[in-house]
């Protein structure tokens, strides 16, 4: 009965979306509303009053860096939150070693590409000002590295190589990172998180730069750090 | 109605999408079933948006020398920033979960 | 007097750095945390203060986050009612965690202690991001570090009840923030924007409104879900009824208060006017049907946490009704039933805790008469009741007769029944609470003392303001009225 009534509900309410659909302008559209304004600033002026050539790293690091801001919040709150569930993994507690030692090839090999997947995810991360890539992507290719990690040495090791108590520092780091310069924007006289308040040239892109790769490696770390206290429950 | 649904066909498809995700979160009693239903929804909501920021014949938003249309940067700027939030919900999901689990088979031992 | 342009920003980075500061410094120093949130919060009184003073003398002001002008950048927009509501959020943030200090210690564990603050800290910083935001994608963010917070402190203390209740809030918050999204995405494809003023003044040169009027129900339905209105409530009693005492507070008197300020944003300044008069009169029904069910249910509960719990549902419904009236009244009405709601309602379940945390009783019976043991603390928690049933003198008196006044001028008979029934079973469900414990003979075994003099002042407080705003209303008549008056001039 309940399904039923759920079904009748969705078709009802899938209706009502599908005429709103119809409505909308025709995708693609060059003159559509949306395309107008975004290219009147965003396309016409980004690149000289941001300094990146990659529009989206223009508008998540300058035009709309509140939000970032809040983003990264997001992800400091489910750490948290995951800290105060949960609680902090900590190395050799309840040891249980691999069950099966790791096969010589596959530990060769990733000691080997370990250094270029960190070498490639800051890249990515940096490259994202002019190009394609940005902060997340590499934060996301970093977590990756020490989750691959995890699972090739085992949970044990990789707790004891990268311990909280040195993860505890890069976690905080991006939201920090924007306080930081939202004050020193505020005591140079313009607005909350203007980047372009000092007159020295570049200083604006050393800026962006700064809040990228911080950017990169809070969500790194973090979402690993995720990895690692979702981990501990399992095994336990 | 028809006729203009067809041309917006990628919306159609999210809308439909969502409704599937609907579906799982309102009715299927596992709890992971249940996250994997929000995914479901949060995919087809990133489809619409990108839907709505094309341009026929835009490149995509790199300024190059010599390109003169791209496809309108926000609405991926927004899902970038949407994505992210879907990662923290997910994982806030995950952990409520792994802890319920938990719970409930320590009381059954 | 420069600086207090920078103030509404400062007061959502503050809390957010001072979280996040906690977990950095938690390595040397445990026992930071609650002094630092104290000392936040006192902070945000003192900018809020400022502010008030500022748009009384000045009026309503915009403050462009990083100098981009919308529809570029981000907008943050300060009128009189954003005011109001950043007075509240820092009043009762302020109170509830000093509350905390003592409660928290017995009902969490040593770890979780400064975890908790931290939360309540994003909780607060994300809230007022929340109210001053103008931008309906900034508001998205800010609703979704306000809603994981809320559901992990709601899951905090880790016992099985409490995880069900938060995993179930989880849901219906997720469902309820994908809603937003999906709404701001039909509204930024016609309109090009996401700015509340820009999109407003597009909204106008529209000839097919179908497309935003569905942006506007998806937001209003995610705003439904987030302020517990009633075929959405379902999350809500076993919600705010497991966390602990000072987190129902918060979100009792705040966060569900904060859908309702949603659901004004939405109708008043982002989208005035578009709606047809089938979609009031959907909304108005429905909320008229939770006014009056959440009072039932709460009539027949017996765990006193879970009763207050069902008695928000039917208040904020009260709060609720006044926005679908578009009237000066009406909205007059719900914005001091939010004041009433806020303070009372924290009252309330701060109560609740110093009986908690006094002899651990949770259910009515338990405490017959317990009124003679603990007398200070059960008077505040009767001036709370009091306000609740909206005795005349009392703060909730006010706001539900110029929620009458605005049905019954403009003869919506339905509303008018709703709002008298719903009171009076209000009034009900409080003689019953107050008939057990204060007439009921007292169970002669157990020993019981007055609450500890940090539970008790906070607890003061509360019921202080509750009487002050129900025999002088005007005081907050200053911000209000000039305030639903701009609104109001939006519409038109």
């Amino acid at each position: 009965m309940k399904k039923f009534i759920v079904i009748v509900l969705l078709v009802l309410v899938g209706l009502f979306l599908l005429l709103a659909v119809s409505k909308m302008p025709i995708m693609g559209d060059p003159d559509s509303p949306t395309n107008a304004i975004a290219t009147s600033r965003y396309i016409a002026k980004g690149p000289q009053e941001t300094g990146c050539n990659n529009l989206v790293s223009a508008i998540i690091l300058n035009y709309r860096v509140y939000d970032t801001f809040g983003e990264i919040t997001v992800i400091f709150v489910t750490l948290t939150a995951a800290l105060a569930i949960l609680g902090r993994e900590k190395a050799g507690e309840g040891v249980s070693p691999l069950k099966v030692s790791p096969s010589p090839l596959v530990s060769t090999i990733m000691i080997i590409y370990i250094p270029f997947f960190i070498v490639f995810a800051f890249y990515v991360a940096i490259h994202g000002f002019n190009s394609i890539g940005g902060g997340f992507q590499g934060g996301v290719i970093l977590a990756s590295v020490l989750v691959i990690y995890a699972l090739v040495f085992g949970y044990d090791e990789a707790v004891r190589k990268f311990p909280p108590k040195r993860r505890i520092l890069f976690e905080g780091l991006a939201p920090l990172c924007f306080v930081v310069v939202g004050f020193m924007s505020i005591l140079a006289g313009t607005n909350f998180l203007n980047l372009n308040f000092s007159s020295v040239s570049h200083f604006r892109n050393f800026l962006t730069l700064i809040l990228e790769i911080s950017l990169g490696l809070t969500s790194g770390v973090a979402i690993a750090s995720l990895f690692y206290i979702l981990k501990k429950v399992e095994r336990e | 109605m028809l006729k203009a649904s067809f041309s917006n066909l990628i919306y159609v498809v999210s809308m439909i999408l969502f409704l599937i995700g609907f579906y799982a979160v309102a009715m299927r009693p596992s709890l992971i079933k249940k996250i994997i239903g929000i995914n479901i929804m949060e995919t087809a909501i990133f489809l619409f948006l990108i839907g709505i920021g094309n341009k026929k014949g835009g490149a995509s938003p790199l300024v190059v020398e010599g390109i003169e249309k791209y496809v309108n940067p926000f609405p991926q700027a927004m899902v970038l920033m949407a994505l992210v939030v879907g990662v923290g919900t997910t994982a806030l999901a995950l952990i409520l979960a792994v802890r319920l689990f938990e719970c409930e088979n320590g009381e059954k031992r | 007097m420069s600086f207090v342009l920078h103030l509404p920003v400062l007061m959502v980075a503050v809390p957010i750095a001072v979280a996040v500061l906690i977990s950095v410094l938690l390595t040397f120093k445990r026992n930071i945390a609650f002094v630092l949130s104290v000392l936040t919060m006192i902070f945000c009184l003192i900018s809020s203060l400022f502010l008030m003073v500022k748009v009384i003398t000045e009026g309503s002001f915009v403050y462009y986050v990083s100098d981009w002008p919308p529809p570029w950048g981000i907008e943050i927009f300060i009128d009189r009612l954003s005011v109001y509501m950043l007075l509240l959020i820092a009043i009762v943030g302020l109170i509830s965690i000093i509350y905390s200090e003592l409660y928290i210690k017995k009902v969490l564990d040593h770890q979780k202690i400064p975890f908790y603050y931290m939360l309540v800290l994003f909780l607060i910083g994300s809230i007022v991001g929340f109210v001053i935001s103008g931008d309906i994608f900034n508001m998205f963010i800010f609703f979704e570090i306000l809603s994981l917070s809320s559901y992990s402190l709601v899951a905090i203390s880790g016992d099985r009840e409490a995880l069900r209740a938060g995993f179930r809030y989880l849901v219906m918050g997720i469902v309820s923030s994908l809603f937003i999204l999906l709404g701001l995405g039909f509204i930024y494809s016609v309109t090009g924007t996401l700015n509340f003023t820009q999109i407003a003044l597009r909204v106008k040169e529209l000839s097919d409104l179908t497309v935003i009027q569905t942006g506007a129900l998806l937001l209003i339905v995610a705003f439904i879900i987030e302020a517990a209105i009633f075929p959405l409530h379902v999350w809500l009693p076993k919600a705010h009824g497991k966390a602990p005492a000072p987190v129902s507070a918060l979100l009792s008197g705040l966060v569900i208060g904060i859908g309702v300020f949603g659901m004004i944003k939405v109708v008043y300044y982002i989208l005035p006017g578009v709606y047809p008069v089938s979609f009031v009169v959907f909304f108005r029904g429905l909320i008229s049907v939770g006014i009056i069910l959440g009072a039932i249910f709460a009539l027949f509960e017996n765990d006193l946490k879970i009763l207050l719990a069902q008695s928000s549902i039917s208040q904020i419904g009260f709060a609720a009704i006044g926005v679908f009236f578009f009237s000066y009244s009406g909205l007059m009405g719900s914005m001091l039933q939010l004041l009433n709601h806020a303070f009372a309602k924290s009252a309330l379940f701060l109560g609740a805790g110093a009986v908690i945390y006094k002899t651990g009783f949770r259910n009515l019976d338990e405490m017959k008469g317990i009124g003679k043991r603990m007398p200070i603390t059960m008077g505040f928690f009767a001036i709370g009741l009091a306000s609740i049933a909206s005795i005349p003198m009392t703060c909730g008196f006010v706001s539900k007769y110029y929620l009458c006044l605005a049905a019954i001028k403009q003869g919506l008979w339905g509303s008018v029944g709703a709002i008298l029934l719903g009171g009076f079973l209000s009034l009900l469900y409080c003689l019953r609470i107050i008939s057990c414990i204060f007439f009921e003979k007292p169970d002669s075994k157990v020993e019981v003392k007055e609450a500890p003099l940090k539970m008790l002042l906070p607890l003061g407080v509360l019921a202080f303001l509750t009487i002050f705003f129900g025999v002088f209303p005007r005081a907050a008549f200053v911000l209000i009225e000039p305030g639903v008056k701009e609104i109001l001039g939006f519409l038109r």
